[in-house]
């Protein structure tokens, strides 16, 4: 469970996220909502700890994000981002994509993360492309290749940035879909989306930006 | 011409590819490392580092091996004319490519080191197994430009009474009063690049991701 309490974020001096407190559960999709500008990217950036928040709390579980424990060195792997534009490692194929993390940071044995990545790439249906490089891929397949490469550190969170911006319709409830199934790992999903069609039909909560700076009660 | 000038001209020849590797494989380790402490490192090191790269690539190199050959016994130290040599190229190569490598250092986008970070994969790995390949693939062709061009400059050495290839060429014509020797050494020269410009571009080749 993901709890953020009081976070608060200035970007060139005016406020963009003030005194806000979201708690995100397992299982749970919830999509954020709301004007460009309005900090939406900035709030999954805290939540990845690439950039720093001014004030407030996150917690996963029992692991305090922010404050770190000491400092603010820490790499939080149970939370994990998909970037807009994926950033896919060009020099890599998909599968080295994917196993490059798991492999430096010897987490399991090699075998196992072969496998791992074997099934997670086989569940996105890109498994095909696990010799091909980035740039040998469409949208939608970097995208899920961006994806498998987050869940192979197998995260509690996974934050998505505006994932379905490159899709059409049918493409779009196709990773809806997905997303249904990614989160049946215990797994809990920040998204997000200008596609409120999108938004209604696959996420278990919508939140607007605009309560980034109107404290309520916690949401 | 007669061909017993061919012996001198190939031991030349030797000289000049000695020289010609030992900078290169010192100077590009060295490039790399200014690059990298000119973008990472203290602001009192960028500053000295821009100052470095200023004064190499701001003034003739022919300058800069006088100077660390008859300049430096002035003061103190005296270097035998191979190493004397070799110290003056890789100081100037090195910036050259310090240069270049910093250019397609900061051409990888941020986004690169936020999804490094994101996946936990520490600084030193990450750039081992991510961005430096990517700055190799765009940097090649520069860096192969300078490798060339480096060849041709081990020429300059005759100033320190060197044996390389141009002046055993140059004795040769002198002595049997011919043009053939300089036709000559110009072959062994385009031979030499040739090689090398075909060994860039399959590497080159290998970086096409
Ligand atoms: N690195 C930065 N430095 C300064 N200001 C920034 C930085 N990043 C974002 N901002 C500012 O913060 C505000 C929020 O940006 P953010 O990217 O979080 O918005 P967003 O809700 O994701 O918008 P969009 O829907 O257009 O992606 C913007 O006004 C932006 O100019
Ligand atoms: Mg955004």
């Amino acid at each position: 469970m993901l709890v953020i309490e009081g976070l608060s974020k200035k970007m060139n001096g005016l406020d963009l996220i003030k005194d806000f407190s979201l708690t995100v559960q397992k299982k749970e999709i919830v999509s954020i909502v709301g004007e460009s500008g309005s900090g939406k990217t900035t709030f999954i950036r805290l939540l990845n700890q690439l950039d720093k928040p001014d004030k407030g709390q996150i917690k996963l579980d029992n692991d305090r994000l922010f404050p770190g424990q000491d400092g603010h060195k820490s790499v939080n792997k149970n939370i994990g981002m998909v970037f807009q534009d994926f950033q896919l490692f060009p020099n890599l194929t998909v599968k080295e994509n994917c196993t490059l993390s798991p492999l430096l940071n010897k987490s399991i044995r090699r075998e196992e993360i072969n496998l791992k990545a074997d099934e997670l790439l086989g569940k996105l249906d890109i498994l095909d492309k696990q010799h091909s490089y980035p740039k040998e891929l469409s949208g939608g397949q970097k995208q899920r290749v961006a994806i498998a490469r987050a869940l192979m550190l197998d995260p509690q969170i996974i934050c998505l940035d505006e994932p379905t911006s490159a899709l059409d319709y049918e493409t779009a409830d196709r990773f809806g879909e997905l997303l249904k199934s990614v989160i049946k790992n215990d797994v809990g999903i920040v998204m997000i989306t200008h596609d409120l069609r999108f938004a209604e039909k696959f996420s278990d909560r919508i939140i607007s930006s605009e309560l980034f700076l109107k404290p309520t009660s916690t949401l | 011409m007669s061909w017993s000038a061919l012996p001198s001209i190939i031991t030349g020849l030797e000289l000049t590819l000695k020289l010609f590797s030992l900078v290169l494989v010192l100077s590009l380790p060295l490039g790399l490392l200014v690059a990298v402490a000119k973008v990472y490192g203290p602001k009192f090191i960028q500053r000295l580092i821009t100052l470095y790269i200023y004064a190499m690539r701001g003034t003739p190199l022919l300058l800069q091996l006088m100077f660390v050959f008859f300049g430096l016994p002035y003061v103190g130290i005296t270097l035998d004319r191979f190493p004397a040599a070799v110290f003056a190229f890789v100081l100037n190569y090195a910036a050259y490519f310090a240069e270049i490598f910093r250019g397609g250092m900061v051409g990888v986008p941020t986004g690169q080191f936020e999804a490094m970070k994101v996946l936990g994969i520490n600084h030193f790995k990450g750039y081992r197994n991510v961005i430096f390949p990517q700055v190799l693939k765009t940097t090649l062709p520069s860096l192969g430009n300078e490798i060339l061009a480096l060849v041709k400059d081990t020429s300059l050495v005759y100033i320190l009474g060197l044996g390389e290839v141009l002046r055993a060429g140059q004795i040769a014509a002198n002595r049997y009063a011919s043009l053939i020797p300089f036709i000559f050494v110009g072959i062994l020269y385009l031979i030499v690049t040739g090689i090398i410009s075909y060994l860039l571009n399959k590497i080159e080749k290998q970086y096409q991701f």
